[in-house]
């Protein structure tokens, strides 16, 4: 009887976040998709990657900013789709592939359920096509970042990315 | 069919207490990580795997010398750098010397071919606050701005390894 109750209790508890899911389950779900629509494959061609970047873009609001710092390639700032959509291009023409995973993500929504941030931890594997690498170079860069996202419309959306420094200069 | 024993009760407590022992065991007294990159050569290699302690560490405290984990937004994915600087001294790597106090660290740990780096950038010495530790990679062979490396705060180090 006990473990028919401790079944029943698991299976609750999974199925009510399967088929509930909370808003920082959906936030987290949303950024574990924006992930893998920055990613792409050796044989993606050109037509497939403009509707994902489109669709990637979409995801941002249109005053959207980024602000990253990478090792070994300094830092530097976007300012709205247009940019960050011309920054997508330039990664797709210099990597053969790129494979992009967010770990960790933590949630916090604002009181008023509009807005929220996501705290997460990125890596990217590259492997470089030509300009600026050796051929075939292999990179793989692993860094905290942080999300501020805002919901329009009922969809969240990417307003600002910024990243968080694990270790102190 | 599951066999639950003639006691389902008693199999139940056996299969809680083991739950309880296995989520202890791995995640407060030996935790499992495989390294990844060239930054601890030549001590630890890439795909090795290896123990980290959060108990030992809270048992035992954090000395120099010891390869701490750092974690980022979780405890998937740690930074893996070893401790040169501690609470209150006053640190600096001059010409790739590390300099605790004003005296130069003996590293046997780092292989003899470092570069000549310098670190803070801005040339004075870094003061480590009350709860603040200097980490850095063992390999300083490669360029200082290719290898990451600063001040973790006492909270973001989850333990030290163990093997």
């Amino acid at each position: 009887m006990a473990a028919v109750l401790l079944a029943l209790g698991v299976g609750g508890w999974w199925g009510r976040s399967a088929w509930f899911p909370s808003e920082a389950d959906r936030i987290r779900h949303f950024m574990e998709s924006l992930a893998a629509e920055v990613s792409f494959g050796p044989d993606d061609g050109g037509i497939a990657t403009g509707r994902r970047i489109t669709r990637l873009v979409n995801h941002f609001t249109p005053d959207a900013s980024i602000q990253m710092e990478i090792l070994g390639a300094g830092s530097f700032q976007l300012s709205g789709r247009g940019e960050i959509q011309q920054t997508l291009w330039g990664a797709r023409r210099a990597a053969q592939q790129l494979a992009v995973h967010f770990y960790d993500i933590v949630v916090e929504l604002a009181p008023d359920g509009e807005s929220s941030t996501a705290h997460l931890t990125a890596t990217a594997e590259a492997r470089a096509a030509t300009r600026g690498f050796r051929r075939n170079q292999e990179l793989f860069e692993a860094v905290e970042l942080r999300f501020g996202l805002r919901r329009v419309d009922g969809a969240w959306k990417v307003q600002w990315v910024e990243t968080v420094p694990t270790l102190k200069q | 069919m599951i066999a639950v024993g003639r006691n389902p009760r008693l199999t139940l407590v056996r299969l809680l207490a083991l739950v309880v022992l296995t989520v202890v065991t791995f995640r407060v007294a030996f935790v499992p990580v495989r390294v990844t990159g060239i930054s601890m050569l030549p001590g630890y290699k890439d795909g090795e795997r290896r123990w980290i302690s959060p108990l030992l560490t809270r048992i035992q405290g954090l000395r120099r010398g010891d390869v701490v984990a750092i974690r980022t937004s979780g405890r998937r994915l740690l930074y893996l750098k070893r401790i040169i600087g501690l609470p209150g001294e006053r640190v600096r790597i001059l010409q790739g010397q590390v300099q605790v106090d004003g005296n130069p660290l003996a590293e046997s740990y780092v292989a003899p071919d470092r570069l000549k780096w310098n670190w803070p950038t801005h040339g004075t010495e870094r003061v480590l606050g009350p709860a603040e530790y200097l980490v850095i990679g063992d390999n300083r062979s490669m360029p200082a701005d290719a290898h990451y490396f600063g001040v973790a705060d006492r909270e973001r180090i989850l333990g030290k390894l163990v093997r």
